[in-house]
């Protein structure tokens, strides 16, 4: 039997119709990223400084991160979710995600002002994380994996937890 | 002959553009409601994208809250989906979208649905859709439609196969007989009922299918399967998918059957004989999907046999014969798919299309070529808009008969035409609508405008009330709309009385303006159910109108457009998965229609009324019963046909599948068990003879691997 192919978009279980939690596990994700995830202390530019997630391109995740951010937080720090509009909304944050709905100039122009600065980028489109990002989200057997680029997260100062790395897929 | 005059048609006063009235009133409604969500919008909107106020609770899907308190490692435990009206449809809006958000009455037939079916045609799988109606005429022939003017040359419904529309401007039909794939490599059937013109065009009034077949990077590996019984004789497939670097798919596929004579107590010569072969190709060219290349054909050859009863010049006047009628056809599409983002994206597709069919009494050649573009982008944060432009030229060879004439006989076609179409999020998750509107100009009713207005509410994640507005017309055929005419067999039997119809140069588009509602939920994970209720109003009805001249027969008619009507109905449909290993799904479908024809048009004008179904009530069991047996049942209800003296029926069709070893299924199917044989329709305009559908068993061997 051929293997199935890994879609970006939710997976359609064969005779029957589906609710789709994709956005919910996604937040909840992105959040345990950042308890596992180590950046480096330049990143925080104070000691109270809060925890940023900005997201571009989807904005059904952020309802999720803004619920879970009211009264979670991330090695102590406050959660900030920030939704860009436009990639020129850029601003230093921990984590980015990238969401599908992005076009493909808005990509290319965050990544580069995102640069080389200690940021966690995360995708769900297929061959993010071997060209441009860190971290991909894919859907496989109805679950939600995720690949690693662990030469990126490195360049860039972030300390991936062995569990993390235990749990996904590193590419390339 | 001289042509007969047109005294007999009443001027009837033009209707004023009774559409605007109502269209206006949607449009303003859902403008000022839009305005409202903007002003309401405007402080947020106004700040920063981060300060946007959180609205989490309008996602609160069951069981979410939970979710976001889980570990990384129960994360990945997490089924993505669960049960729901998600499935995926693109027919409604020509974007992707979900039966639960769509603002029509949507049913998604799934590639498991197929395989589970006992049908091994098209038409047969379309039993199982609620409001449709679907009737065999004889082996080879059927009467296919949805909410009401059944016929073989039923018009109101578009078919498409892949983008590619089926449905001929020849007759205003689709030829069943000629449209086949390999039902494996179908990845869905969408079926919508209620008008599609604003986005698929003229002629999509009732209904509009479109027969989606599978990406070659699914269809990848072998598949072949053999079988044989009573009625299904034998058939086989075989189709093989490979790759060739690692952004380039293809498949390619044969197949062939041969199907059993029907009964008639007259003798029936029936059968239906076609090899069929094709393949499709899918490269994807940056290997991420954002340009994307198919190439894709078919090509058909087959006999069906027929029994028609043609007048003829000499005494008697008319004969029986049975014949053999050659058919073929083929087509080649090639289409480029650009995309952007989910929001963004266009394409754009070529095809070619021939058809030719040898009967003697209505033989034809027919080509089609095709160009269509479609772009779509996001205008703004609650507006995502859709357009497109396309062209089609038909060109049609029809050969003179003594029963049918189309003058010219070779005529050409030319179709242009333009939509747009705007999904305005009024209230984010909340309350979408969908407006837009086709122009389209063609060579004999010059342009036609076809416009919609669909508000979609979604009170929570598990249920959807719709509500729309539409207009939609049916084009002339070529063969209503020329200078030729159509002999029927003598009246009077031994005498040269043949009545007449003759087509009409100057006959109008049939207009429809539908009113629909619909309701869909899913109380729990297990059950599902959607209703939809319409009421459509048509005017300008095609009739048959007496032509009173003293110099004519006085059984010679005219085509015309003198009838009026309306149509309502109900369609309730439901899926419950009642244990893990068993699901059960059915439908109840009413229609009344309701036919006005003008003084001076003949009697069978109004015969529609009771030419599809009153009631049809369908049920499907699917059981597996081990993890390698799996039992399916399937029962319909079908009412009386009293124009055409059909009795109502009930019929039931199981089969019975083992799986002995991964890649093999062995399957036993029965068809119209219950009963020796049964009529479900008859010809009309041409004179053919129906015969019916027998009791059939067929045994199946398929491989995949």
């Amino acid at each position: 039997m051929p293997a199935r192919s890994v879609s970006p978009v939710a997976a359609q279980t064969s005779d029957w119709g589906v609710i789709s939690r994709e956005y919910a596990i996604k937040a909840a994700y992105l959040y345990n990223f950042g308890r596992y995830v180590t950046w480096p202390p330049e990143a925080f530019p104070s000691t109270a400084a809060p925890f940023v997630i900005s997201l571009i391109g989807q904005d059904r995740t952020a309802p999720y991160l803004e619920k879970i951010a009211r009264d979670g937080e991330i090695a102590g720090r406050s959660i900030v979710v920030q939704r860009l509009g436009t990639a020129e909304d850029f601003r230093p944050c921990h984590i980015l995600f990238i969401g599908r709905h992005a076009t493909a100039e808005q990509r290319l122009e965050i990544l580069r002002r995102v640069g080389n600065l200690p940021v966690l980028v995360v995708g769900e489109t297929p061959g993010f994380a071997q060209q441009d990002g860190i971290v991909n989200f894919y859907i496989a057997g109805n679950k939600i994996r995720f690949e690693i680029n662990h030469e990126a997260a490195k360049q860039k100062g972030l300390r991936i937890s062995a569990k993390l790395l235990a749990l996904s897929k590193i590419v390339p | 002959m001289r042509e007969p005059s047109d005294s007999s048609r009443e001027p009837r006063p033009r209707a004023p553009r009774r559409w605007l009235l109502p269209a206006g009133v949607l449009l303003a409604v859902a403008w000022s409601a839009a305005a409202f969500a903007q002003a309401a919008d405007a402080p947020a909107g106004a700040d920063s994208p981060g300060e946007r106020p959180p609205s989490a609770d309008l996602f609160d899907v069951a069981g979410t809250d939970d979710i976001l308190k889980l570990d990384i490692e129960q994360l990945g435990r997490v089924d993505v989906v669960v049960p729901s009206l998600d499935l995926p449809v693109t027919t409604v809006s020509r974007q992707q979208s979900t039966v639960g958000r769509s603002p029509a009455a949507v049913f998604v037939i799934t590639s498991e649905m197929i395989r589970r079916s006992t049908a091994r045609n098209i038409p047969d799988l379309l039993r199982m859709v609620p409001g449709l109606q679907v009737a065999r005429i004889d082996a080879n022939k059927w009467a296919v439609t949805s909410r009401g003017f059944n016929g073989r040359f039923a018009n109101k419904l578009l078919v498409q196969i892949d983008g590619r529309t089926v449905y001929t401007p020849l007759f205003a039909g689709v030829f069943w007989d000629m449209q086949d794939t390999l039902l494996e490599d179908i990845e869905r059937i969408e079926v919508i009922r209620g008008p599609g013109a604003t986005v698929w065009g003229a002629n999509a009034v009732n209904g509009v299918i479109n027969i989606i077949t599978k990406d070659a990077r699914d269809t990848q590996g072998a598949y072949a399967q053999v079988g044989g019984g009573t009625e299904e004789r034998d058939f086989a497939a075989l189709r093989y998918g490979g790759s060739v670097g690692e952004g380039f798919r293809y498949r390619v596929y044969g197949k062939y059957f041969n199907r059993d004579d029907g009964y008639s107590p007259l003798g029936a010569f029936d059968h239906w004989r076609v090899g069929r072969g094709g393949f499709r190709m899918d490269w994807d060219l940056d290997r991420c999907r954002v340009d994307q290349l198919t190439f894709q054909g078919d090509y058909f050859d087959g006999t069906t046999g027929v029994v028609n009863t043609v007048p003829t010049p000499a005494f008697p006047y008319e004969q029986t014969l049975a014949e053999q009628t050659p058919m073929q056809g083929g087509n080649l599409l090639a289409r480029w798919t650009h995309t952007d983002s989910e929001d963004a994206g266009f394409s754009l597709q070529f095809y070619y299309d021939h058809m030719a069919d040898r009967d003697p009494n209505a033989g034809y050649d027919q080509d089609v070529f095709d160009v269509d573009f479609q772009d779509r982008f996001r205008l703004d944060a609650r507006q995502q808009i859709v357009w497109g432009l396309g062209s089609r030229w038909v060109r049609l060879d029809s050969l003179p008969t003594f029963s049918l004439v189309i003058d010219p006989a070779i005529q050409r076609r030319d179709l242009y035409s333009a939509f747009l179409q705007d999904q305005i999020t009024l209230v984010e998750d909340r309350l979408l609508l969908t407006a837009g509107c086709k122009g389209e100009h063609n060579d004999f009713t010059g342009f036609e405008f076809q416009p919609t207005a669909r508000l979609v509410w979604l009170p929570g994640e598990r249920a959807s009330a719709w509500a729309a507005f539409s207009r939609a017309v049916r084009t002339p055929s070529m063969a209503e709309s020329n200078n030729g005419r159509l002999l029927q067999p003598p009246a009077v039997s031994g005498t040269p009385s043949f009545p007449t119809l003759w087509a009409n140069t100057d006959m109008r588009s049939e207009e429809l303006l539908a009113y629909e509602l619909g309701y869909r939920a899913q109380p729990s994970d297990a059950f599902s159910w959607d209703l939809a209720l319409f009421y459509n109003v048509y005017d300008r009805l095609r009739t048959f109108n007496f032509v009173n001249d003293p110099m004519v027969d006085p059984l010679t008619f005219r085509v015309g457009n003198d009838m009026t009507g309306e149509t309502y109905g109900v369609e309730l449909s439901w899926n419950w998965k009642a244990t893990e290993h068993w699901r059960l799904s059915g439908y109840y479908a009413f229609l009344q229609m309701q036919l006005h024809a003008a003084q001076g048009t003949a009697p069978t004008d109004e015969n529609p009324e009771g030419s599809s179904p009153q009631n049809q009530v369908y049920v499907q069991s699917s059981w597996d019963l081990a993890d390698d047996l799996e039992f399916d049942v399937s029962a319909q209800y079908v009412d009386s046909l009293p124009s055409l003296s059909i009795p109502r029926y009930i019929t039931l069709d199981a089969r019975l599948a083992w799986r002995p070893r991964r890649h093999l299924e062995l399957a036993v199917v029965g068809q119209s068990l219950l009963e020796g044989h049964r009529p479900e329709f008859t010809s009309d305009l041409l004179s053919t003879r129906n015969t019916e559908v027998q009791r059939g068993v067929y045994a199946t061997a398929t491989w995949r691997h």
